[in-house]
């Protein structure tokens, strides 16, 4: 039972109702709107960025559905991204955070963890101006302001 | 054009839960956004301790400043404070409060509780704790967890009254040492358990309550006790151990490390309450139990068969099994291949419970439908090709694979372990490490010789068979004796593309493998030479 999503650049995009439902805003549409064959207008994704988030829904079409956790896992874990999953996460930047924020906005919260997952690796072992030059953000801090926040921030311990 | 600048607000804290203390700290100097982005996370988990050197690991540490603290209390997710620290730190009140953890110093518990010193009127510091504690937990309503750790400072009737009266949805409750030194505190204290969903209490010290026996505890399906000789006052009697999980008609999950009744001065009240617990097994008193894990449930000396008897009598569907020094025979083993064990997923039997090789085995051979198994040692020769493993749906399995000393052709013998282990196709976690192994001199077939025998796992053995694991996230291979390298690790990062964590040794310095690794984010604990 195929469903049509329609991109914010007016391109089409037929999909089966089960890869379609990975994403819970979807699936929620699909129930209240029954069974009616009219599309799907998703405003705030583009086609380009639809087509990696279908491709990522069409190969964890079968994956079991996450029950929501209540508590923080304690061990934080970035390194445990599936080998397919990387290499789908092996994209620019603007596509990465493009990828976050449509998976944030369709609701597929695995894809929402490897993305998140995939910046905090980005973001862990790297000094503050490698992090600025990872992501071209330019320093708009003082040396005293510097100063400042690293004694302020000196007693946090190991989360 | 989209940068990392541009993610709203509410996605911030999703990438800031992947990240480790230090990287967070980086990310506050990177930019003022940033700093506004990422500061909140840093505050998430805060620990107020009593000095500025930890005793026990020598490092310094910075104090936290109440005032920044005071301006934060909307940032903090997880709580904990050490006793002996200022007043000030417990008149917070964290809106979004989930975790709090009381510790105390457990040497200054002891001497008081031993000594049956509360009688009298506390000294003045503990007066003041005991009405800090009080303040906190009245300020923190929306706490989900309490861990109260050997506090010197014995929480009263209000401490427990302030939980079991105004805590919105308390889950979880980790006691260990003394929660109430009074009939009146006590209780409170059990009231205020009635309200959690998990109770873990450990040496618990609490004052005999003649009210334990009339509460019902509706919301408990997980119980973790550690009971203790009822000899020294106040330690929670063994009997009461049981009036409360007779208590839990919900329980669907016991823990019970029961290592005081193996006191032989115990042995007749030990026997009496053991046929106690199988009765009410027996009689489906807990028709949602179907997880179990028990530590040193025998009397006197273990050889008994209350195991058995246990097993034979369960009523349910038993999913998980644990077991610790507690005897594992072959009549218990004969109950667990029954139709009715159908059920069991998780199988790990620790040191102490007499599993032989040829045991473990039998359950490998035997049991369709095991998904988690553990045991200490399986011996190669024991492994018969003729006989395969059928638990296809293995995705755990810990033992240690060792060679009878005596043994000659090993070579051709791994390479039936090699054989069965191959066919496990949905194994992510394969522990072949010694240190599972964990069997003693009590156990029947230890034999220290034995144990520097480990299975052969270089690639000219038969890795290379492995290769059929491809969903294989965790591998360990600790304290193995046949030196693995460059070659084998290698050949890991080629065929187990999945593997996440490699924990064992190495013989000699292998950079590019070891870049390799960090380069697909394995984590590793390798150790050998020059590592």
């Amino acid at each position: 039972m195929p469903v049509i999503l329609v991109s914010s650049d007016n391109q089409d995009f037929k999909v089966d109702k089960e890869v379609a439902e990975r994403s819970i805003l979807i699936k929620n549409m699909l129930e209240d709107v029954g069974e009616s064959d009219s599309p799907i207008p998703l405003p705030n994704v583009t086609a380009a960025v639809l087509t990696k988030v279908i491709e990522y829904c069409e190969h964890h079409r079968n994956d079991p559905v996450q029950v929501p956790e209540e508590t923080d896992d304690p061990r934080k874990r970035s390194n445990d991204i599936e080998e397919w999953d990387m290499k789908f996460m092996q994209v620019d930047q603007e596509m990465l955070f493009e990828i976050i924020l449509a998976a944030n906005y369709l609701d597929i919260k695995p894809l929402l963890d490897v993305g998140c997952k995939t910046v905090a690796n980005i973001i862990k072992g790297k000094t503050p101006e490698e992090i600025r030059k990872a992501f071209n953000i330019v320093n708009d801090f003082t040396p005293e302001e510097e100063a400042q926040i690293k004694k302020e921030n000196e007693w946090a311990e190991d989360r | 054009m989209t940068g990392i600048l541009e993610l709203p607000e509410e996605i911030r804290p999703f990438i800031g839960k992947f990240l480790d203390t230090n990287a967070i700290q980086a990310c506050l100097l990177v930019s003022r956004s940033f700093h506004q982005s990422f500061e909140p996370i840093l505050w998430q988990k805060v620990v107020i301790r009593n000095s500025k050197v930890d005793p026990v690991i020598g490092i310094k540490r910075v104090p936290i400043d109440v005032d920044a603290l005071k301006t934060r209390t909307r940032d903090v997710h997880n709580y904990v404070i050490h006793d002996r620290v200022d007043s000030q730190f417990y008149e917070l009140s964290f809106p979004h409060l989930k975790r709090l953890q009381l510790i105390g110093n457990s040497s200054a518990v002891s001497s008081r509780t031993l000594k049956n010193e509360d009688n009298g009127p506390l000294p003045f510091s503990y007066q003041t704790q005991v009405a800090d504690q009080n303040r906190l937990v009245r300020l923190n309503p929306t706490t989900r967890t309490l861990v109260v750790t050997d506090l010197p400072a014995t929480p009263n009737t209000k401490f427990w009254e302030t939980i079991h009266s105004t805590w919105f949805s308390p889950q979880i409750l980790h006691a260990t040492g003394p929660v109430a030194s009074t009939q009146e505190a006590a209780n409170a204290f059990w009231k205020a358990c009635t309200r959690f969903t998990e109770l873990t209490l450990l040496r618990l010290t609490v004052e005999y309550s003649p009210i334990l026996s009339t509460l019902t505890f509706p919301r408990i399906r997980y119980l973790n006790l550690e009971t203790t000789p009822g000899v020294q006052s106040r330690w929670l009697r063994p009997q009461d151990h049981l009036v409360l999980m007779k208590a839990c008609p919900q329980l669907k999950h016991l823990t019970w490390n029961a290592s005081s009744f193996s006191s032989t001065s115990l042995s007749l009240s030990a026997s009496a309450l053991l046929l106690e617990f199988r009765q009410a097994i027996e009689q489906n008193h807990w028709p949602y139990l179907d997880s179990l894990d028990f530590c040193k449930l025998y009397i006197s000396k273990p050889g008994g068969k209350e195991l058995t008897l246990l097993l034979q009598d369960f009523p349910n569907r038993l999913t998980a099994l644990r077991l610790e020094s507690c005897q594992f025979n072959i009549r218990s083993l004969r109950l667990l291949k029954d139709p009715k064990f159908d059920s069991l997923r998780i199988l790990k039997l620790f040191s102490g419970c007499g599993v032989t090789s040829k045991m473990a085995l039998d359950i490998l051979t035997s049991c369709p439908r095991i998904e988690v198994f553990r045991s200490t040692h399986i011996y190669v020769g024991d492994v018969d090709p003729s006989q395969p493993w059928v638990c296809k749906r293995l995705r755990s399995l810990t033992v240690c694979f060792i060679h009878r000393e005596s043994t000659p052709s090993r070579a051709e013998l791994d390479l039936n372990v090699y054989a069965q282990l191959a066919k496990m196709t949905d194994l992510t976690r394969l522990d072949l490490g010694q240190y599972s192994m964990g069997y003693t001199t009590s156990d029947p077939e230890f034999h220290l010789m034995d144990a520097i025998n480990t299975l052969d796992l270089r690639l000219k053995a038969g890795l290379g068979h492995l290769s059929t694991l491809s969903k294989l996230r965790f591998f360990g291979f600790a304290f193995s004796f046949q030196v693995t390298g460059e070659a084998e690790l290698l050949w890991m990062m080629e065929h187990w593309k999945e593997l996440r964590t490699l924990v064992g040794q190495l013989g000699g310095i292998v950079w590019s493998a070891l870049r390799a690794m960090e380069a697909r984010g394995v984590e590793y604990r390798l150790s050998g030479r020059g590592i």
